[in-house]
């Protein structure tokens, strides 16, 4: 397990970012959950296996689009950067097959970048903006945060890890809200998925470093977010 | 096998135009379908896929050309011997302007210990239209197999106009992910992905067409038992997903499905291969 070295500038900007208080909205969305609780394909007794599940699943994925995002800001050729950066955000969504989860990744993508633009003047971040903007395309959360994550010169490992962390917390929050879930019990649930965490940044960067692809088959939860439109009373907007 | 499918104008019907093959796949005739169609059954001449076999089909309807591919049966993927490379197959499916394919294959049975990997792409042109569907069999449930394959990877690539609109990468290893998990397959054992794509239409078209397929979704829906839900793709297309308990209400819901999108779409009614849905 590689060290992380943080520069406390940088640490404190990633807090800030991985906060649930970020103001994005991300609270909104349960990617489908309100929907495998409502109908009863997921319990609290299933909560920490679905959890570890989908970290190794959606998890790894996401991690490796945020490590490739985090890559390109490396890239001095700016036309190279924005062919590969539209390149990315349209393979995220094609990947993503339910349409509100699609969505919600894109709309909290672009809030993102928009939020952190308004902080901080940075032509790389304008760039990517504008070009999302010229095309009307869309970018997704994790693609996002990878890169504002390399823009301010925090640890790739660690830009990668926050998201996720920041991903399971939004879910285990939902859970709270939808299950019968304590607030020790989320707390624990939370406590313990920290090696499925680590192992999921570990295989995203890995795969993104070589080049290779992830893979993911999350059929029920995908389902549970195709479904959520019709569903009669909803809490969240996905 | 290389399948070509050409649009005649003189006559108004598609013909093969093309048909290289080797086997053990094999193709005898196309039959001439309503509205101008030819219909091409797929057989597999060694019964099923086994181990290191590499199998490999390309397709290319023309423009304007309207073409049926299914299946004789369904593909049984054998028991791979251990140091036998995993079975694969390679899709490659082009669909030129204005040109139809509807790939209707029956449903996968992966056999114990078997190792398969199955990479589709299909590329649509403007105007394309595309109705594919797969269905994936727990194993051989009569005789108490449940996922019991060692490895089972497929891959679909679709792009409309060179842009990505559905990416797949599906890596199923019961053994090492267990598939009962409720991010997964659930209390589910069948699992099927249904493709509708028509290159060009407005997106408010597709929303409509999700919304009405949504309905049928809902109506052939009975959780515990089986679950149908429909989404529109980023672009030119929707998709349609089902987990179920048994293999009889996937392939009756598809038809539903199918019926209903091609009527919205093409303004016809659907034109089963010979089979019974």
């Amino acid at each position: 397990m590689p060290n992380i070295s943080f520069e406390p500038t940088a640490l404190l900007r990633l807090m800030q970012l991985a906060d649930s208080a970020l103001p994005i909205g991300s609270a909104a969305h349960s990617y489908g959950l309100e929907t495998l609780a409502v109908e009863q394909e997921l319990t609290v007794e299933w909560l920490q296996t679905f959890l570890e599940d989908y970290v190794q699943e959606v998890g790894a994925l996401d991690a490796s689009f945020c490590c490739t995002s985090y890559s390109l800001v490396a890239l001095a050729d700016r036309d190279e950067f924005v062919t590969r950066w539209l390149a990315l955000n349209a393979r995220a969504g094609a990947m993503r097959v339910a349409r509100e989860s699609r969505t919600a990744s894109a709309t909290l993508g672009r809030r993102f970048l928009q939020l952190i633009g308004a902080l901080e003047e940075e032509p790389l971040l304008r760039l990517a903006l504008d070009t999302l903007k010229a095309g009307r395309e869309d970018v997704h959360y994790c693609i996002a945060f990878g890169l504002v994550g390399g823009i301010l010169h925090v640890d790739a490992l660690a830009t990668v890890l926050a998201y996720l962390q920041q991903m399971v917390t939004g879910l285990v929050s939902a859970c709270q809200r939808l299950l019968p879930l304590g607030q020790s019990r989320a707390g624990e649930l939370l406590w313990r998925l920290k090696p499925s965490l680590i192992a999921a940044a570990e295989r995203g960067s890995s795969a993104a470093h070589n080049g290779a692809e992830i893979a993911c088959f999350t059929p029920s939860l995908d389902l549970g977010s195709m479904r959520h439109p019709a569903l009669g009373t909803r809490l969240f907007i996905s | 096998m290389h399948l070509e499918f050409t649009h005649s104008a003189a006559t108004s019907r598609t013909i093969l135009s093309r048909c290289r093959q080797q086997m053990p796949l094999r193709v005898i005739r196309a039959f001439p379908v309503s509205h101008g169609g030819a219909l091409v059954h797929l057989h597999n001449l060694s019964g099923g896929v086994l181990g290191g076999d590499d199998l490999s089909l390309m397709v290319n309807v023309g423009p304007a050309a309207y073409a049926q591919l299914t299946t004789t049966s369904a593909t049984r993927l054998y028991r791979s011997h251990p140091q036998a490379l995993p079975a694969s197959q390679i899709n490659n499916i082009h669909v030129n302007e204005d040109g139809l394919l509807e790939y209707l294959p029956d449903p996968l049975i992966p056999f114990a210990g078997s190792r398969y990997h199955q990479q589709t792409r299909i590329e649509l042109a403007q105007g394309a239209g595309l109705f594919w569907w797969y269905v994936v069999a727990p194993c051989r449930v009569a005789r108490d197999e449940l996922f019991e394959y060692e490895m089972l990877h497929l891959d679909v690539d679709i792009l409309a106009l060179h842009r990505p609109i559905l990416i797949e990468r599906a890596r199923l290893e019961p053994a090492q992910r267990k598939l009962n998990s409720p991010a997964r397959l659930g209390a589910y054992r069948y699992f099927c992905n249904f493709y509708i794509c028509r290159v060009g239409l407005e997106s408010a078209q597709w929303a409509r067409l999700e919304g009405d397929l949504s309905q049928v979704a809902q109506d052939l829906s009975r959780p515990g038992e089986v679950l149908w839900a429909v989404s529109t793709l980023p672009a030119h297309g929707l998709h349609v997903r089902a987990l179920s308990c048994r293999s009889e209400t996937i392939s009756s819901g598809l038809y539903r499905f199918w019926h209903a999108a091609r009527l919205a779409l093409y303004g016809h009614e659907v034109l089963p291969p010979r089979k019974v849905y």
